[in-house]
């Protein structure tokens, strides 16, 4: 039973601290990689907890994370590339104004 | 017991510090952008402590504010503000330049 | 009942030693195309084999499936993510050339 704790003390400061490390340097879409690894992380260490307390309800932690993590990820992407940008804000910069 | 209690208190002190670098890190940026990253980063950390100290349902909450709401609003804000710089520095360009552009000059000029 | 968790424990020893392993390229490799390759062997091996140890431990039921259901989604959801991080530093480092930045 607690190999998965054990598993989770292995991987919080292991796994996510490189992620971290990433996600603090550099430029905003260098840093989403370091990001999406730590929402990666993070789903692997509620399931490890969950198994690791034994509290079957933590695995909608999980659950909920492997579905916003990618979510989130894409709405970073969606708005942070400037081709896309300069595309809709030029025809915009008549009909808003 | 007590291997499982200190495990658990180990953990626990793990994910405080682990929200106290990213914190730090999340105040000591400047640009917006990059700091809504990081401040996902930091959802995510908050949302393990509180499940560390076993509060899941907190921990629930934080992961959906901190994960897709708060870069969300961010990221337009930031988006919003840049297109308008962008707008009126374009304005500024046409109105130095007026006797070439004189359409796009009077196109800015209602706006 | 014994095989079945020495073959979870042996599980999760591979996807951890894989996640670790992927933080380490994460951190290792320093150009950013190279880190979006770090990213596949968490997604698509250690995370999915993280949830079927859990599943593999918990045995069947409904909770063996939900864990197969977020191994599942996350799998699912590291490709399509680690391409939309890739197009977008692709559209923000060099603008000019968008097809010799893909590869």
């Amino acid at each position: 039973m607690n190999a998965w704790l054990l598993a989770a003390l292995l991987l919080l400061p292991l796994g996510l601290g490189p992620c971290v490390w990433v996600a603090c340097r550099g430029s905003a879409p260098q840093r989403l990689a370091g990001a999406n690894l730590a929402t990666v992380m993070t789903t692997v260490l509620f399931l490890l907890l969950a198994q690791g307390f034994s509290r079957s309800s933590y695995v909608d932690l999980a659950l909920v994370l492997a579905v916003l993590g990618p979510a989130g990820t894409l709405v970073f992407t969606r708005l942070l590339s400037p081709a896309r940008e300069s595309r809709t804000s030029s025809p915009n910069g008549g009909n808003t104004a | 017991m007590t291997g499982v209690a200190t495990l658990n208190e180990v953990l626990a002190l793990l994910a405080l510090l682990l929200v106290a670098a990213v914190g730090t890190v999340a105040v000591l940026t400047r640009d917006p952008s990059r700091q809504a990253v990081v401040l996902a980063v930091l959802g995510l950390g908050l949302a393990l402590l509180f499940t560390v100290l076993q509060a899941p349902d907190v921990a629930l909450s934080q992961l959906g504010v901190g994960t897709a709401v708060t870069p969300l609003l961010i990221m337009l804000t930031v988006r919003r503000i840049r297109s308008k710089e962008h707008q009126a520095r374009q304005g500024e360009r046409d109105e130095r330049g007026g006797p070439d552009g004189t359409g796009a000059n009077g196109r800015g000029g209602g706006s | 009942m014994t095989v079945r968790h020495v073959l979870a424990l042996a599980m999760l020893v591979v996807a951890t030693a894989t996640l670790l392993l992927s933080a380490g390229a994460l951190l290792v490799l320093p150009r950013p195309y190279a880190r979006l390759h770090a990213l596949a062997p968490a997604t698509s091996l250690g995370a999915p084999l993280v949830a079927l140890a859990l599943a593999l431990d918990t045995g069947p039921g409904r909770g063996a499936v939900k864990l197969l259901v977020i191994g599942a989604l996350l799998a699912a959801g590291g490709p399509v993510t680690t391409m939309a991080i890739g197009r977008v530093t692709a559209a923000t480092d060099n603008t000019h050339s968008p097809e010799d930045a893909g590869t």
